[in-house]
C-alpha cells in the first residue's frame, strides 16, 4: 500500500500548504477587495481540492482584506511563495527518508541543509496557521493545559509540541535548539524529549553578549555540528553549504537595505508582512524564493522612495510607530488597519529586527569561516541578542531606533507569556518620553491565542492610544461644578 | 493539627513575638526563632565586627567560595527570602504581575529598606524573573555590590564547567577588588569542611522528620533550614548538633493523618507548609531547592578546593529544573526520598508564572502517580494569604486519598 | 448646546453642556446593551428638562459602548475625554486616576492636558470596580454603605490574593473564619486602593491628582489613595463619575466652535 504523502499525511503541513494555495490563488486573479474576491471564488475553488473550500469560512476576514491591498499582496504573495518550496523540500525530504531535524526557529537552517538534513520548524508552521485562521491552534493549546500545562507556558512551544504528539507534525529524529530564549522553551523541549523519547542537540546560549560569550557560544555551535553527524551519519558539505550561506546572505543584504529604507519618511514599508520578516529571518537561506521575498519588500519600498510616493492614504498624517517588543502574529492585519486608520507606520521591533552593522553577513571562504559566521549570525538573532543578557540590551538597541528612525509613538504589545518582557514597559516608557518625547502603549497578548486578547479589544486599546495622539489639543479651563447630577 | 508542645498559634505569630534566645537556652528553640535582617544577632554582630554580609537567592551560588572570603572569613552569605511580604505594591511598579511573586517580593522587601542591612547582592541566571529583577535592584535599589553570576543551562561538556568555573573565579576576584579580601586555598579548605558537615548535619535532620514516628515537624524543620540561612555555618552546625540531640530525646510526633513530600518551586514560608500540617498531614521530607536538594552531595574535601567546591555545586544531581538535562537524577531523586520517608502523598507546589517547575511538576507527578503515590499540585503565591482555600484542598487531597 | 456620553461596562452617564456650564447630568445602567442606555440617557434628558436628541448641536460618545451607541453621533477617545474635562474643572492638573467598573486608567498629562503617559490595569479585575462589587455582594453588603462601614473596622486583616477570583476566596474563608464584615471590608478595600496606587506610581504622579469614576465617590477610597500616595487628591466635580461624558460634550464644544 503507498504512503501518503507527508504534505498531507500531516495535518499542520496540509493547512498551511492550503492555506499558501489558496491566498496565492487568491492574489492571481487580481481582486484588490474581497467584494471583487467573491466574484472570482467559484473559479478559484474549482482548480484547488475540496479541502481548501473548508479553510474559507475560518479564514479572517479583516486578513482577507488588508492582503489584497495592492500595499501588502506582492509581499504576502511571495512569501507564500517562498514557504510553500520550504514546505515542499521539507516534505519531499521526509517522503525520501531523510532524517529530520525539528529545529529552534532562529537556530541557521543553513547547517541542516548543508547536512542534509530536514530542517523542519516545528514552531514556525502552527504560526502560520494561528495567524491565518479564526480557530488557530485553540486545539491543541487547551488540550495541553487540561494535561496540566499552564497557561502560562508559552503556546509558541505547547502548540508544536502536541502537534507532534497527535501526529499533526513529523516526529523528529532530532531537536535541536539553544538555550534561548527562555526557561518555558527549554523545559518544553526537555518535556517533549522525554515524552517522545527523541533526543535534544543542545546549544547553550551564554549570558552576556561579549567576546567571551561568543568564544562560548561557537564552541557550543561546532560541537553541534559535530554532534549532528555522529547522530544522522551525515556530514557537512561544503558545496551545499556554501549555496545556502550565499542565499542567505544575498537575502540578508536585501533586510538590511530595507531597514535603512524604513529611515526616511514617511516610512516606505508597510508593516503587514512583518510577522513573514520573522519567518523570513528563521528560514535564511533556505531556497531563492525566500531571497525573491525580501528582494520584493526592498524594491518595492526603494521605489517608494524614490518616487517620493507612499501607501498611507490621502492626506493622513504618518505617525512614524516603534513597535518596541514585537508584532503580533494572531492579528496579521493589524499594521495595515493602522496605517489606513491612523497613518500609523511600523518602523520596527526588536522581533524581526537585525542590526547589518552588527551582525553583517558570513564569509563563504571556507567550512570554517562559515561556522563561525552563522554561529555569529545566530548568536545575535532576535530572541538571542536582546534576550541572552541584561535588558539594557533591549532598551538601548529601542532607544537608537527611536532616535535614528525618528519615531513618534510607541507600542509595547507583551506577550503575556514571555517573562523576560515584564520589566521593559515602566524602563521603556520612561525612557522614551524622557529623553525623546515619545508616548507609549502598553497591552497584552497572547501570540498564539486570540482568545486571551480578543482582536476587538486590541483594537480598541490602540485605536485609544491613536486617537489620543492625534486629537487636537484641549480647550483649556471650564467653570467646572455645574448644574445637579441625577442619577 | 500535629504540635509536639500543644502550642496552637501560628508559626508566623510564633517568629514575630517569641523573643530570640542567643546562646541563652535551648539550641532548638534558638533555631527555630531566629528572625531575618538586622533582628538576627548573628548578622548584627557580623556587621559589627566589621564584616560584610552579602545576600543571595539561588543554589548555583557556590556558599563555600563566600565564606572563605578573608582570613578570618569576612563575609557571612544569607539566603535571601520573600517571608515577611504580604504585599508588592512597590514592586509592581516596576514589575508586571506575569513575573513571579517571589522576585516581585524580593524587590518590594528591597524598595521597603528589609534588605538595607546587604552589603552586596549576588543573583544567578538561574530564570528570566531572576535575570529582571538583577537591572531593578541595579537601578532602583543600589546596593554596594552586585554581581552576575552567569550559569550555564547544560552541564554535560568540559566547556559548560569551564564557563561556571570561570564565573565563580570572577565573582571572587571582583569582591577582592571591592574588599581587599582575597580567598585563600586554606580558607577555601575550611569553608568545604564546613559546609560538608553542615550537609551531614542536616541529612541527619532530615532522617529524623523520615523517621517513624517523625521527631519534628515539617514546619519546624524548614524553621531550622531557614536559621541554617542567616548565620556563620560553624555557628549553625553546632546549634543544629546541639538541637539535634534535643529531638533525638522527644517523643514522636503520632496521630499524624499522612506523611507528605512537598516539591516544587521555590519556597521559604514555613506558614506553607504548617497550613498543610493544620490538616494533620506532616510534612516528613521535601525536594525543595532549600531544602533536602540543597544538601545533597559533598564537595571533594581531597581535590582542589575551588574546583571541587565549583564541580560540586554545578554538577550535582538533582540539578535545577532550570537544567536542560537531569531529569531522570531528579525524578529518581523525588522517588527515593519518598520512598525513604514513607510518604502517603506528595504535594507539588508552582508559584504562578514559574514555567520551569510549572511542567517539571507535571512531569514528576506523572512519574510519581505511575508508582503508586497520589499527588495534588497547588499553585501558591509568595505573599502568603489564600490559606483557607489551600487548605481545602490539601484536605479534599487527603481524604481522596483515604487518609 | 452638546450632549456628551461616557457608555460603561457598568453605567451610562450623560452630561448637557451649555455655555460651557454643566446644564444637567444623568446616570442609568449599561446592563450589557449599550443603545438601550443610550435611548434612556435621552429619554431622561427629554423628560426632566424637556430637550430631545434633534436639540443638541452635537452628540459625542465615549467609553466602552462608543461604537454601539445606535443613535446619530461622534465618538471621542476615553483617555483624551478624561485628559479635557480634568484640565477643565482643575487647570492645574498634571495626573487623573479615573476608576471605573471594570478598568481604571491613571494618566500623566503635560501642559494644557496633553495626555504624556497613561495605563490602565489591563485585563485584571482587581484594581476595578467590578472587583468591589463582587466582593460587597458576597459579604451582602451595599456598596454605598462600604465606606461607613468599614470605619467600624478593629481590625487589620491582610488580603494577599491579586487575583480578584481568588481574592474572593479568601473573603469567603476569612467569613467562615469569624471575621466581622467590618474588618473584611475595611481589607478588601485597602487592598483595592493598593492596586490602584500601584497603578497611579507606574506613570510618574505630577501634582495636582484628579480623582474621578464610580469608585471615587467612596470616601475611604480617596482617603486610603491620599495616604499611600502621600498626597492630596481632588475629586473631579460637578461629580467624580462624569469626567469623561463632560469631556466628550467638552470636545463637541471644540468641534462646534
Amino acid at each position: 500500500m503507498e504512503t501518503e504523502r507527508a504534505i498531507s499525511r500531516y495535518d499542520y503541513f496540509r493547512r498551511v500548504n492550503a492555506l499558501c494555495e489558496l491566498i496565492t490563488g487568491a492574489l492571481a486573479t487580481g481582486a484588490e477587495t474581497p467584494e471583487a474576491l467573491a466574484g472570482h471564488l467559484p473559479g478559484l475553488l474549482q482548480a484547488l481540492p475540496e479541502y481548501h473550500a473548508s479553510l474559507i469560512p475560518r479564514v479572517y476576514p479583516d486578513l482577507i482584506e488588508a492582503l489584497l491591498k495592492r500595499k501588502n499582496r506582492n509581499a504576502i504573495g511571495t512569501f507564500l511563495l517562498a514557504f510553500q518550496q520550504y514546505l515542499t523540500d521539507l516534505t519531499d525530504g521526509i517522503d525520501r527518508g531523510s532524517p529530520v531535524v525539528s529545529n529552534f526557529p532562529f537556530f541557521s537552517p543553513e547547517i541542516f541543509l548543508g547536512m542534509g538534513l530536514v530542517p523542519c520548524l516545528s514552531e514556525a508552521v502552527p504560526l502560520i496557521i494561528a495567524l491565518a485562521l479564526t480557530d488557530g491552534v485553540a486545539q491543541e493549546l487547551d488540550e495541553t493545559e487540561r494535561e496540566g500545562l499552564p497557561g502560562h507556558v508559552c503556546g509558541f512551544q505547547r502548540v508544536p509540541m502536541k502537534a507532534i504528539e497527535k501526529g499533526l507534525l513529523p516526529k523528529p529524529d532530532l531537536f535541536v535548539t539553544n538555550t534561548a530564549p527562555c526557561d518555558s522553551s527549554n523545559i518544553m523541549y526537555h518535556y517533549i524529549s522525554e515524552r517522545l523519547r527523541v533526543p535534544v542537540v543542545w546549544v547553550d546560549s551564554p549570558y552576556y553578549n561579549d567576546a567571551r560569550a561568543f568564544r562560548y557560544y561557537l564552541e557550543e555551535f561546532r560541537r553541534m555540528v559535530e554532534e549532528l553527524e555522529r547522530a544522522t551519519g551525515r556530514t557537512l558539505d561544503e558545496d551545499r553549504l556554501r549555496e545556502h550561506v550565499e542565499m542567505g546572505n544575498e537575502q540578508l543584504r536585501y533586510l538590511y537595505k530595507l531597514q535603512d529604507l524604513r529611515k526616511h519618511a514617511p516610512c516606505p514599508d508597510p508593516g503587514m508582512h512583518r510577522v513573514l520578516d520573522t519567518l523570513a529571518v528563521m528560514m535564511c537561506g533556505v531556497n531563492r524564493r525566500m531571497v525573491e521575498y525580501t528582494k520584493t519588500c526592498y524594491e518595492e519600498a526603494r521605489a517608494r522612495v524614490e518616487r517620493g510616493t507612499t501607501f498611507l492614504p490621502e492626506g493622513k498624517r504618518e505617525i512614524r510607530t516603534l513597535w518596541t517588543y514585537s508584532h503580533l502574529p494572531n492579528l496579521l492585519s493589524l499594521a495595515s488597519w493602522l496605517e489606513d486608520e491612523f497613518g500609523s507606520t511600523y518602523l520596527e521591533c526588536p522581533l524581526s529586527f537585525l542590526p547589518g552593522d552588527r551582525v553583517g553577513t558570513v564569509d563563504t571562504a571556507s567550512v570554517d569561516s562559515m561556522l563561525e559566521g552563522l554561529a555569529w549570525r545566530s548568536f545575535h538573532f532576535p530572541m538571542h541578542r536582546n534576550v541572552m543578557g541584561y535588558s539594557d540590551v533591549h532598551v538601548n538597541e529601542v532607544v537608537q531606533i527611536a532616535r535614528t528612525y525618528h519615531a513618534q509613538a510607541a507600542l509595547f504589545g507583551g506577550n503575556h507569556t514571555c517573562k523576560y518582557a515584564w520589566t521593559l514597559p515602566k524602563i521603556l516608557r520612561d525612557v522614551l518620553e524622557d529623553e525623546l518625547g515619545i508616548p507609549s502603549l502598553t497591552y497584552e497578548v497572547d501570540y498564539m491565542d486570540a482568545r486571551f486578547a480578543p482582536h476587538a479589544s486590541v483594537k480598541a486599546a490602540l485605536g485609544e492610544f491613536f486617537r489620543t495622539q492625534t486629537g487636537s489639543e484641549p480647550p483649556g479651563a471650564g467653570p467646572g461644578a455645574g448644574a445637579e447630577a441625577a442619577g | 493539627m500535629i504540635r509536639p508542645d500543644g502550642d496552637d498559634r501560628t508559626g508566623a505569630v510564633m517568629a514575630a513575638t517569641v523573643p530570640h534566645t542567643k546562646d541563652s537556652g535551648s539550641a532548638l528553640q534558638e533555631l527555630l526563632t531566629l528572625p531575618p535582617g538586622m533582628e538576627n544577632p548573628y548578622i548584627r554582630e557580623w556587621k559589627e565586627r566589621g564584616g560584610k554580609i552579602i545576600g543571595y537567592t539561588c543554589s548555583y551560588v557556590p556558599e563555600e567560595t563566600l565564606c572563605a572570603v578573608g582570613d578570618p572569613p569576612r563575609i557571612l552569605p544569607v539566603r535571601l527570602g520573600a517571608q515577611g511580604c504580604a504585599t508588592t505594591e512597590d514592586a509592581d511598579i516596576f514589575m508586571h504581575k506575569f513575573l513571579c511573586s517571589y522576585c516581585r517580593c524580593l524587590m518590594q522587601l528591597a524598595l521597603t529598606g528589609a534588605y538595607d542591612y546587604l552589603d552586596g547582592l549576588v543573583l544567578t541566571s538561574g530564570c528570566e524573573h531572576m535575570r529582571r529583577t538583577f537591572e531593578l535592584w541595579r537601578d532602583q535599589v543600589r546596593v554596594p555590590f552586585l554581581a552576575m553570576l552567569a550559569v550555564p543551562h547544560c552541564r554535560g561538556e568540559e566547556n559548560h564547567f569551564r564557563w561556571y568555573l570561570e564565573e565563580v573565579s570572577r565573582l571572587t576576584d571582583r569582591i577582592e577588588g571591592a574588599y581587599g579580601w582575597p580567598v585563600s586555598g586554606d580558607s577555601l579548605q575550611s569553608a568545604v569542611r564546613t559546609h560538608n558537615r553542615y550537609r551531614e548535619l542536616v541529612a541527619r535532620l532530615y532522617a529524623l522528620r523520615a523517621a517513624d514516628p517523625p521527631r519534628l515537624t515539617g514546619t519546624e524543620a524548614m524553621r531550622i533550614a531557614q536559621a541554617g540561612f542567616r548565620m556563620p555555618k560553624e555557628a549553625f552546625n553546632a546549634k543544629l548538633s546541639a538541637a539535634l540531640e534535643e529531638l533525638a530525646l522527644r517523643p514522636g510526633l503520632t496521630g499524624a493523618r499522612a506523611r507528605v513530600l512537598v516539591s516544587g518551586s521555590y519556597l521559604d514560608d514555613p506558614s506553607f507548609v504548617e497550613m498543610i500540617e493544620s490538616t494533620g498531614a506532616v510534612v516528613v521530607t521535601d525536594a525543595l531547592c532549600a531544602g533536602r536538594r540543597f544538601i545533597e552531595g559533598k564537595v571533594d574535601e581531597t581535590a582542589g578546593p575551588l574546583d571541587a567546591v565549583a564541580r560540586r555545586t554545578f554538577l550535582r544531581d538533582p540539578s535545577c529544573p532550570r537544567m536542560v538535562d537531569g531529569y531522570a537524577e531528579r525524578v529518581a531523586f523525588t522517588k527515593r526520598i519518598a520512598a525513604e520517608a514513607g510518604v502517603h502523598g506528595a504535594i507539588f507546589t508552582r508559584i504562578p508564572f514559574c514555567d520551569s517547575h510549572a511542567v517539571e511538576n507535571q512531569m514528576e507527578g506523572r512519574d510519581l502517580e505511575s508508582l503508586g503515590i497520589p499527588t495534588l499540585h497547588l499553585e501558591r503565591e509568595c505573599f502568603g494569604g489564600d490559606r483557607g482555600r489551600l487548605k481545602t484542598r490539601v484536605q479534599a487531597f487527603l481524604e481522596k486519598i483515604g487518609r | 448646546m452638546i450632549l456628551g456620553c461616557d457608555i460603561g461596562t457598568g453605567f451610562t452617564k450623560g452630561v448637557v453642556l451649555q455655555d460651557g456650564n454643566v446644564a444637567y447630568a444623568t446616570r442609568v445602567e449599561t446592563r450589557a446593551r449599550p443603545a438601550r442606555a443610550m435611548e434612556a440617557v435621552l429619554e431622561d434628558i427629554a423628560a426632566v428638562r424637556g430637550i430631545g436628541a434633534g436639540d443638541f448641536e452635537e452628540i459625542v460618545v465615549t467609553g466602552w459602548g462608543q461604537g454601539k451607541a445606535g443613535t446619530d453621533c461622534r465618538t471621542e477617545a476615553t483617555i483624551s475625554c478624561l485628559a479635557r474635562a480634568a484640565v477643565w474643572a482643575e487647570p492645574a492638573c498634571r495626573s487623573v486616576l479615573c476608576m471605573g467598573t471594570q478598568q481604571s486608567v491613571a494618566l500623566s498629562l503635560g501642559p494644557a492636558g496633553r495626555v504624556l503617559q497613561y495605563i490602565a490595569n489591563d485585563k485584571c479585575a482587581s484594581g476595578a470596580g467590578k472587583f468591589l462589587e463582587m466582593i460587597l455582594e458576597a459579604l451582602e453588603c451595599p456598596v454605598e454603605r462600604s465606606a461607613e462601614i468599614a470605619r467600624c473596622a478593629d481590625k487589620k486583616l491582610p488580603i494577599s490574593s491579586q487575583c480578584a477570583v481568588f481574592a474572593e476566596s479568601e473573603v469567603v474563608s476569612l467569613i467562615h473564619e469569624g471575621e466581622s464584615p467590618a474588618n473584611i471590608v475595611a481589607a478588601i478595600l485597602e487592598h483595592l486602593a493598593k492596586s490602584l496606587v500601584s497603578l497611579c506610581r507606574k506613570v510618574n504622579l505630577r501634582d495636582p491628582l484628579l480623582v474621578a469614576g464610580g469608585l471615587a465617590n467612596n470616601p475611604q477610597i480617596v482617603a486610603l489613595l491620599e495616604e499611600g500616595l502621600r498626597r492630596r487628591v481632588c475629586s473631579f466635580r460637578p461629580g467624580p463619575d462624569f469626567i469623561a461624558a463632560v469631556g466628550a460634550a467638552l470636545s463637541g464644544r471644540r468641534g462646534a466652535a
